[in-house]
């Protein structure tokens, strides 16, 4: 029963994980103070094994620590769909407040076409209508 | 006296003309009712002021070491493989890389989403929260742009200015408080979401950290696996034994010596090829600390901005968000220099 409340913990997971780190952590250490005697108090072969078998315990320490981001990214899933709906809002806004600035440029090039108008200027109308046409696009 | 006979007398005082029982407003008082109103706007836009949630936001939507760590750990185990030992005895282990590999390639979409989703939101926020996102006044000062310069209307440059300028300060009075709103209704609406995110963000990171410095202590192991032969004497390194005399005692030591000086080399060269990949997974390590502080500090950050999300324009939240940017900042500066 406790462990599988562990494995739902991500933070128990890696303090799991750490005290199998520490059991390779010693094992290492003999290993290193073995070797630092002159002679070494290890034979080759003993050596070899015991790095082999330190890097067995890590790779049970990675695996447990895998084992938690697992569960970590269950955790986050939820959570995930309702930010990326978020996302999508306030882009949304954002849009919006585009828009709306457009429709001042809009409003501004109309002036322009108004005085183009106002003065007769036919190429001073083609000009106002081809800036219009930009700031509405 | 009669509360009408009040406002009349006051308005008689405070710069208004009674023509026919109407009060049209003096010139002198019009001016200063505008400048009135400028200063109002002005004092509440600058109560409005997003700019440390602006700040911190941006500086929370750039992770980047987050990413690297990602790709970091699910690439590590190709690297531990060019490292590991070739001897038959550690062929479990090269499998065991190979596993780990294949495992932590599974997992690197998902990670990844974390971190596009966590930098896109608080991107999202400091957009709305952006200085110009809801100014109108650059969009205002264009159509004043186009009524100054169209006198053909008949309308006074003079008078168009003037009514821009209210326009542009009422306009951002308005958008400021409306800014102000929807940043606090994303913050409340979607901050617990955010924050079950940061946590696991924060959890995955401390994750990722473990497994890297795992991975720096296998190499570690590896290098002593390469240095170790050096420290057993060999066959040759013996000194000659007594029934070897002459030509044959001199070649033998001849033999010991060119051993002695080959290992001598091989050795310098093991040593520094595993210091740059002790190195390497050194920095990997630094980094994951580095990406595991900066999830802190947003997750802090973000945590504030929701306890505090009907006072975000506060001064002494202000303080404390843009002293947490900073932190972001540095941990990033100090990345660099990796």
């Amino acid at each position: 029963m406790a462990t599988n409340f562990m494995l739902d913990q991500p933070a128990e997971l890696r303090k799991a994980a750490k005290m199998l780190s520490m059991s390779a952590d010693a094992m290492a250490q003999a290993r290193r103070a073995a070797m630092a005697a002159d002679p070494p108090t290890i034979t080759p072969g003993e050596f070899e094994v015991s790095i082999l078998h330190e890097n067995f315990m890590r790779n049970a320490v990675t695996s447990i620590l895998r084992t938690a981001i697992d569960g970590a990214i269950k955790d986050v899933q939820g959570s995930q769909a309702d930010l990326e709906q978020a996302i999508e809002e306030a882009n949304k806004k954002i849009e919006k407040l585009n828009d709306i600035k457009k429709a001042f440029s809009v409003f501004a090039s109309v002036i322009g076409l108004a005085q183009a108008i106002v003065s007769g200027s036919p190429v001073g109308i083609l000009d106002a209508f081809g800036a219009l046409k930009e700031a509405a696009a | 006296m009669r509360i009408g006979a009040i406002e009349s007398s006051q308005a008689s005082t405070q710069g208004f003309q009674v023509s026919a029982g109407v009060p049209t407003p003096r010139p002198a008082f019009h001016i200063a009712r505008i400048g009135l109103l400028l200063f109002v706007a002005a004092a509440l836009g600058a109560c409005g002021n997003l700019q440390a949630v602006r700040d911190f936001s941006e500086q929370s939507a750039n992770l980047a070491a987050y990413k690297e760590v990602t790709n970091k750990v699910v690439s590590n185990p190709a690297t531990l493989l060019q490292y590991a030992p070739r001897t038959a005895k550690f062929e479990p282990e090269r499998k065991a890389l190979e596993a780990d590999a294949k495992a932590r390639a599974l997992r690197s979409d998902s990670l990844l989403k974390i971190h596009d989703v966590v930098t896109a939101y608080m991107g999202s926020l400091a957009n709305l929260a952006g200085e110009e996102t809801y100014s109108l006044s650059s969009s205002i000062s264009k159509v004043e742009g186009a009524l100054v310069a169209a006198p053909e209307l008949g309308i006074k440059p003079e008078t168009v200015s003037a009514f821009a300028k209210i326009a542009s300060t009422v306009s951002n009075w308005i958008t400021e408080a409306i800014q102000v709103k929807e940043v606090k209704a994303m913050v409340s609406k979607h901050g617990e979401s955010m924050d079950q995110m940061l946590a696991g963000m924060e959890d995955v990171s401390a994750s990722m950290l473990a497994i890297l410095e795992e991975d720096e202590k296998k190499v570690v192991s590896y290098a002593e696996h390469s240095e170790g032969g050096f420290s057993f004497e060999l066959g040759p390194e013996q000194p000659p034994p007594d029934s070897l005399t002459g030509a044959a005692r001199e070649r033998y030591e001849g033999q010991r010596s060119i051993a002695r000086l080959r290992r001598d080399a091989a050795g310098l060269l093991v040593a520094r090829s595993n210091a740059a990949m002790k190195a390497e997974q050194r920095t990997a390590v630094t980094s994951a600390q580095a990406a595991l502080a900066g999830v802190q500090v947003v997750r802090a950050g973000h945590t504030e901005m929701r306890k505090n999300v009907d006072r975000l324009t506060d001064q002494q939240v202000a303080a404390l968000l843009r002293r947490l940017a900073a932190d972001l900042q540095a941990i990033r500066a100090n990345l660099k220099k990796l």
